[in-house]
């Protein structure tokens, strides 16, 4: 509680991020040369390449789809601190739609990943005389099928939701935002079923006799740190170009906060997966644990608690590192470093026993992918304005803890 | 940064001076009678609020606690000893195959170690609290030296009178930022 | 532009005519008068429940716990049901409390005191029943103290029921330390207020001599911080370690992944709904509708919303990993649990912990004080069941046939249940007597217009 009278009271429209063409151009020739490097990953090692294009494809895919989650959240929990940041999340799920034709190309490469993809001969359930499920649940069709929906769906909710926020930048809309914290709450019970159904089927059946309740629960946590360790990369960057006004500070401040709650959240989740599968100790179970501790593997494997627990956990502790931007973006970059290798630690040992390193096809994808991420996400920041000034929350959301 | 000599100060109980009570109905008038009183330079000025007041505290300069740093350092001892404890008993001092086990499992000891550094934590900031706070103080406990209205809806301003707050200078001081009640306490 | 005109302003929570001044009267008001025959009437139900588990103690003390139902394949029942049920109840209180206030979420103000006195009492009914669990908890003096290597082995630190053993000691301590700080400093507005003097002198004991100062504030600040810090994970571990139990094992429908966060939801999902069987006769009873609004009410009511989906969502992962994984133990225990012997206490369940309470999707339903309150006791109700059918069924049957039995409850199992309500309710009941059910300073420092008019000059 201040006593002086510094509240901000009126809204200045910075307009949209002046980003000049060169950064955008400069995001598409790297795409391009990672897809050459891909490609050359390609011609020597298929699975290999089609390995790294699931896991850099994952990788944005999910950076893609926190930002609408974020999005969503904020709606429907009615924030009042975050609405100034709103742009950055909406630009983040702009990716989706290309997500669609990338995923559809993924079906290329689905049969050399997916053992089970050409038919179920080769495996057994665990009994052999139980109904199978898994030859109806991961059938060819029904799988292609059902992972195309999900995103198409959320292509849609995604769209609508974000074009009703850029049209109240320039009228006076307020039910806008009622009609958005209603499709909010759609999207985010239809993200719960579909996006732990996705995850199953597409991380989880890379092993289809493995299995574990948690997963669902263990990506979505991964998904959503590594979207706020996004968010605030672009916060941070757009608030030192004047895109963003300088009062965001308290909101990065937060987004810290955020950062050292998920790392701790995250930890847990995975802890919790580890810890029952290694007492109960179940042969069905630990072997997907086993995989990925032996053959060098336990390397990467230490990684993940280092990037995404104990660096944010140790150095976001005391209350003043929240707000310091450079100690943030080191800490962020780490939580997304983890991220890949969450993903590549769990699409690799599937296929590769021993531990195998980022390749030129690892290298190529991951140009390509986070190229075309940045190009559509600052593509939309170039073109609306950086504040969602029509917001009725705005203002609120100006003075949020200066 | 914390200094040696704030620490020092938060355990000692503060000296028995007499102080000079500027009483005020809202929160607004005592901030700001706050922030001048700091701008005439007295030294040692505090408030008595019946709720706290943001950014109070920086204007009137109170050192800042040095509880998270003895809640830290109790939280990370606390987890130490239990893993040490856990390995010793388990491993050392009567090592035994539990299911197969290995002697030293540190998942298993992960909740442990977790609950003692939140036990040993918990309770040294509660501790901690009442050192830095003056908090059971025998005179304390027994007197206190201002009426119901300071823990309801009143507010006041202290500022102690020693060689340099002259008590005359203070008195005016506080008729002139617009005190609801002058008086002078002498504890 | 000319959007300047729809920027919303916020409606306070609390109307603006409440003034610090009233705040005051208001809360303190029930400590300071004699008690209603309201209050009395619920007193001497609660006591007469305490005392049906009162008698029900003593006989099985006397009598050892073969008067419980238990059987063979059936060693956890009632017991262990009452157990997660209470300490689940608990967390509530910490929840709004700690994890609330580092989300600076002001409306928690008005319901954090009760619901953290709430907290610490659940706890207390939860510690009973290992200690009944345990036939003659006496006879463990012998080799737990001085300390617990009296016969040369040390206890077994791998194993989850240790781990509960510290987790629930570590809940309740720093719970009370955290709930006697938020009170120090209403205690001594109590003490400031007193007529009598030995009134006065006991409370100046219990305010440890708190006078107000901005000194006092900043470092009482700093450790509320701390310890809602320290809460938070602590209040997740807590139903973690007590779905740990279960989970490390490897009985169908006990082992699965999910069980510590679905635990912690359920268990936030359960205590949000006592804290609204609690709350809503209290704010009559003592006229707190002012600071208690429903508004209030409608956020709580939200919080169960989310939570009742979680569970839901739980409880879905766990019917199809069951059916994916294609393992036939647990495939037989799910399928068991919706047509076995048990099929009506799950169905209870869900109808009560993901049907009923889709009913708040309506904000007139939010909004409405009988609703709220069924669809609370429903809530309560089935997060019951849902205990008793983990705990049960999968017991039941496991992986011989030749081993199945089924339980029935006898009184006994009852009468503990009945008293565990009365105990909780009774601590409750004195709790509202004696200490002031909403934090002063809180309630103050979020009111539009702090001052009081009475003292304002001109």
């Amino acid at each position: 509680m201040s006593f002086h009278n510094d509240k901000i009271t009126q809204v200045i429209d910075p307009g949209p991020w002046k980003i000049p063409s060169k950064v955008t151009n400069l995001f598409i020739a790297i795409a391009l040369f990672g897809a050459i490097l891909w490609v050359i990953g390609l011609l020597t090692n298929p699975l290999r390449a089609w390995s790294a294009y699931l896991i850099n494809f994952l990788f944005v895919y999910f950076l893609a789809l926190s930002g609408i989650l974020f999005t969503a959240i904020q709606y429907m929990t009615n924030a009042k601190w975050s609405p100034v940041l709103r742009r950055i999340p909406e630009g983040m799920s702009s990716f989706l739609p290309i997500a669609f034709l990338f995923l559809a190309i993924f079906w290329l490469g689905i049969p050399k990943l997916y053992d089970w993809f050409d038919g179920w001969e080769n495996f057994h359930g665990l009994t052999s005389d139980i109904k199978r499920s898994k030859v109806t649940w991961l059938s060819q069709p029904f799988f292609s099928v059902r992972l195309l929906f999900f995103l198409a769906i959320w292509i849609l909710l995604a769209k609508w939701i974000v074009a009703n926020s850029i049209k109240q930048d320039n009228a006076a809309l307020p039910h806008l935002t009622k009609f958005n914290t209603k499709l909010s709450i759609v999207f985010t019970i239809f993200f719960a079923i579909s996006f732990s159904i996705t995850s199953y089927d597409l991380l989880m059946s890379l092993e289809p006799n493995w299995f574990s309740t948690m997963f669902g629960v263990y990506v979505f946590s991964g998904l959503f740190q590594s979207g706020i360790a996004a968010i605030t990369i672009i916060a941070i960057f757009a608030r030192r170009q004047d895109a963003l006004p300088l009062t965001i500070k308290g909101h990065i401040r937060d987004l810290g906060g955020f950062l050292f709650a998920l790392s701790a959240f995250m930890s847990y989740i995975g802890f919790c997966q580890f810890m029952l599968i290694w007492y109960a100790n179940l042969p069905e179970e630990t072997f997907y644990y086993i995989k990925r501790t032996q053959e060098g593997w336990w390397f990467i494997t230490l990684l993940l608690p280092l990037l995404k627990f104990v660096i944010p956990f140790v150095l976001l502790m005391p209350s003043q590192a929240k707000k310091n931007e450079k100690l943030l973006l080191f800490v962020s970059v780490c939580i997304i470093l983890g991220e890949w290798i969450d993903i590549y630690w769990m699409v690799l040992p599937t296929h590769f026993s021993k531990i195998t390193l980022p390749g030129i096809a690892d290298i190529g994808g991951l140009l390509f992918f986070v190229g075309l991420f940045c190009y559509t996400a600052f593509s939309f920041y170039k073109k609306h304005s950086m504040v969602p000034t029509g917001d009725p929350k705005i203002l609120t959301s100006l003075n949020w803890g200066a | 940064m914390l200094k040696l000599s704030d620490i020092i100060k938060q355990i000692k109980p503060p000296e028995n001076v007499p102080l000079m009570v500027g009483v005020f109905l809202t929160p607004e008038e005592l901030y700001h009678a706050a922030e001048k009183a700091m701008d005439k330079g007295y030294k040692g000025v505090d408030a008595i609020t019946p709720f706290p007041i943001h950014g109070l505290d920086e204007v009137l300069k109170i050192p800042s606690s040095w509880l998270p740093y003895a809640t830290l350092i109790a939280g990370v001892s606390g987890s130490a000893f239990m893993l040490w404890f856990q390995w010793w008993t388990s491993s050392v001092n009567y090592p035994l195959n539990v299911g197969g086990k290995p002697l030293f499992s540190w998942p298993a000891f992960a909740p442990i170690v977790f609950e003692g550094g939140e036990l040993l934590g918990g309770v040294t900031t509660f501790i901690v609290l009442l050192i830095t706070a003056y908090l059971c103080r025998p005179r304390a406990l027994i007197k206190n030296p201002l009426e119901a209205k300071f823990t309801d809806d009143t507010f006041a301003l202290l500022i102690p009178i020693s060689k340099e707050n002259n008590q005359q200078d203070v008195e005016t001081f506080l008729k002139g930022v617009g005190a609801d009640e002058i008086r002078l306490l002498t504890v | 532009m000319s959007t300047t005109n729809v920027y919303q302003t916020e409606a306070p929570l609390i109307q603006e005519t409440v003034t610090m001044n009233k705040v005051t009267e208001t809360i303190l008001a029930p400590t300071e008068r004699l008690p209603s025959n309201g209050w009395w009437a619920m007193f001497l139900t609660a006591n007469g429940l305490l005392l049906i588990g009162v008698l029900s103690v003593a006989i099985q003390m006397w009598r050892g716990v073969g008067v419980w139902g238990l059987n063979h394949p059936i060693g956890w029942a009632f017991d262990i049901t009452n157990f997660v049920f209470w300490i689940g109840i608990g967390h509530a209180g910490t929840l709004i409390s700690a994890i609330l206030f580092l989300l600076r979420q002001k409306w928690r103000t008005s319901i954090n005191r009760s619901a953290e006195a709430m907290t610490i009492f659940a706890v207390m009914t939860a510690l009973v029943f290992p200690l009944l669990h345990t036939g003659r908890p006496w006879l463990a003096a012998f080799w737990l103290l001085p300390y617990p290597s009296e016969r040369l082995l040390w206890v077994n630190f791998r194993s989850p029921l240790l781990w509960d053993v510290f987790a629930v000691t570590t809940y309740f301590t720093i719970s009370l330390c955290f709930w006697f700080t938020g009170l120090i400093p209403d205690i001594a507005a109590m003490r400031d207020r007193a007529k009598g003097k030995i009134r006065k002198k006991i409370l100046g004991f219990l305010s440890l001599g708190w006078s107000g100062t901005m000194t006092q504030w900043m470092h009482f600040e700093k450790a509320y911080l701390l310890f809602a810090g320290l809460a938070t994970p602590l209040v997740l571990s807590v139903h973690t370690i007590v779905s740990f139990d279960f989970a490390t094992s490897i009985m169908p429908g006990w082992h699965t992944t999910i069980f510590p966060p679905y635990f912690v939801a359920g268990a936030i999902f359960g205590g949000f709904a006592m804290v609204m069987v609690l709350l809503v006769p209290m704010r009559k009873l003592f006229g707190l509708e002012e600071v208690i609004t429903i508004k209030h009410l409608e956020y709580m009511n939200k919080i169960m919303l989310a939570t009742g989906m979680m569970v839901t969502y739980a409880y879905a992962s766990e019917f199809f990993m069951a059916w994916y994984s294609e393992n036939q133990y647990e495939r037989f225990i799910f399928s068991n649990r919706l047509t076995g012997h048990y099929w009506w206490s799950v169905w209870l369940m869900i109808l009560c912990n993901a049907v009923i309470p889709q009913l708040f999707w309506f904000k007139k339903f939010r909004t409405s004080i009988p609703v709220m309150y069924f669809v609370a006791i429903a809530i309560n109700v089935g997060m019951w069941f849902e205990r008793f059918n983990i705990i049960v069924t999968s017991l039941s049957q496991d992986f011989l046939p030749a081993n199945w039995d089924f339980y029935s409850p006898t009184k006994y199992d009852f009468g503990i249940t009945i008293g565990s309500f009365g105990l909780f309710f009774t601590l409750f009941l004195l709790f509202v007597r004696v200490l002031p059910t909403l934090s002063l300073a809180e309630v103050k420092s979020i009111l539009v217009k702090p001052a009081g008019e009475k003292h304002r000059k001109g």
